[in-house]
């Protein structure tokens, strides 16, 4: 838990995290406007024939407004895991390069503490960054989608950023096994873009072209970070969510752990 | 005097068949401070980062009590701070991290001895350094350490800062700590040093 506790107060102090932060709430107000640019300016066969699915269109067009804006906003965090993703990324292969891993590994009770902690401080930030994204979306709904803020869509949207929060968890956890492997800065800066642009985009439309798109969005993480803005989520897809986060993380710790314990530090 | 540490037939080489350490022996007692000595390459901070269990496939036994393992301080292979913060913030981390309920203090007379606290606000990466070695130093050492594993501590350090930390050092050793520490320069160890061991690619010899 000391371990834990110290790693949050870095990710509140750092001036890493702080950008992402930042980045973040500058971001909640780019998609905003994108948004009301989109479902406002552009007309819904237009953005078919630019190759949205229906559903997407009429998402667009039908639901952005009060509390679901934030639902559709949501829609975009994969493209925030990058700013969560820095600090992350900075810290652990700034922590192997100078050494202050020692500092977290003789005050660890074991080895596996010490990973598991420092992986779920990464977890807490990824959800943190979450929380301030829903909200920021909340406040510029207010202001570029007014009404439509009812307590049944409330509870529905508190229901969604709790799944996402647990997926913003998992896909942390996996990012810091990544980076915690790589062990240098900009190899894991790389992957984790190419994870997140050209990877998960290619992956998709491969698995379009198999027709198999439903098994994708339910297995790989960064689709997972994105399956959860139309706003109608039923027990079954919000119980595979949950089941699915679940495993990556505890496959990420088990993977992890194990070569930490085995690691010349 | 109550042993600290003891290590018996150390070896250990990152490659196979290429051993650093070999068949290395030692013991330190409490308040002792014992020099290591050693050209470039001879295993002086991989028996150290074997002592705090950095490193764990080698051969031999470590003995060190759990509860001087629990107050052990380590500054090895150069300045270790968390660049991306503040002196201030790097110090309160690491009472933060501290496996005491109440928290790990760093001494705050060897922070007003190294002269950091004019440096509070400044992030740690912007340090000369010098400074970013007194800082790791304070980081390392706090009020409780049994035990000080010192790789070069005073590298980077200016005459007068490095004269206060030897004057410091000797007092802490005086009060109890034990301290086990490397230098490429011979006079510092002779100077602070109760005892000095030379460790050679073949193993150990004693000065």
């Amino acid at each position: 838990m000391n371990i834990y506790s110290a790693e949050i107060y870095r990710y509140q102090k750092s001036f890493y995290s702080r950008l992402a932060f930042a980045i973040t709430a500058v971001f909640a107000v780019l998609v905003a406007l994108f948004l009301n640019y989109v479902s406002r300016g552009v007309s819904g066969e237009f953005l078919q024939i630019m190759g949205l699915p229906a559903d997407a269109v009429s998402l667009i067009k039908e639901n952005l407004f009060g509390f679901r804006y934030v639902a559709v906003a949501l829609s975009a965090t994969a493209i925030l895991m990058i700013p969560a993703g820095f600090p992350v990324v900075i810290h652990i292969s700034s922590d192997y390069q100078q050494g202050t891993i020692r500092y977290e590994m003789i005050n660890s009770r074991s080895r596996t503490a010490c990973y598991i902690a420092r992986s779920f401080a990464a977890g807490s930030f990824g959800v943190v960054l979450l929380w301030e994204y829903g909200l920021a979306s909340l406040l510029v709904s207010a202001v570029f989608f007014h009404g439509g803020f009812t307590v049944s869509d409330l509870g529905q949207v508190l229901l969604i950023m709790l799944l996402q929060s647990v997926v913003v968890f998992a896909f942390m956890n996996f990012l810091y096994l990544i980076c915690d492997l790589i062990r240098n800065q900009i190899l894991s800066m790389s992957v984790l873009f190419l994870m997140i642009l050209l990877f998960t985009p290619g992956l998709e439309l491969l698995l379009d072209l198999l027709e198999i798109r439903n098994l994708c969005g339910s297995v790989w993480i960064v689709s997972m970070l994105t399956v959860l803005s139309d706003f109608r989520i039923s027990a079954g897809s919000a119980a595979s969510l949950m089941l699915a986060g679940t495993l990556y993380i505890v496959i990420s710790i088990l993977l992890g752990t194990a070569k930490f314990k085995k690691r010349r530090i | 005097m109550e042993t600290i540490a003891a290590l018996k037939h150390i070896s250990f080489g990152y490659e196979k068949n290429v051993p650093i350490l070999k068949d290395i022996s030692l013991e330190i007692k409490k308040g002792e401070i014992v020099g290591l000595a050693g050209g470039n390459g001879s295993g002086k901070s991989t028996l150290l980062k074997i002592m705090a269990g950095f490193i764990s496939d080698y051969r031999g036994t470590v003995h060190i009590a759990e509860a001087v393992m629990e107050n052990l301080a380590c500054v090895i292979d150069g300045s270790a701070v968390f660049e991306d913060l503040s002196v201030g913030h790097n110090l309160e981390m690491i009472t933060k991290m501290s496996k005491n309920a109440e928290g790990r203090k760093p001494d705050e007379d060897l922070i007003d001895l190294l002269d950091l606290r004019k440096y509070y606000r400044r992030k740690a990466s912007k340090l000369s350094l010098g400074n970013q070695q007194k800082l790791a130093l304070c980081m390392a050492l706090h009020q409780d350490t049994a035990l000080a594993l010192l790789d070069e501590p005073f590298n980077g350090l200016d005459p007068m800062s490095k004269a206060r930390l030897l004057h410091y050092l000797k007092q802490r050793a005086d009060s109890g700590m034990s301290i086990l520490m490397t230098s490429h320069i011979r006079g510092d160890l002779e100077l602070l040093c109760d005892r000095l061991i030379e460790i050679e690619k073949t193993g150990e010899k004693q000065a």
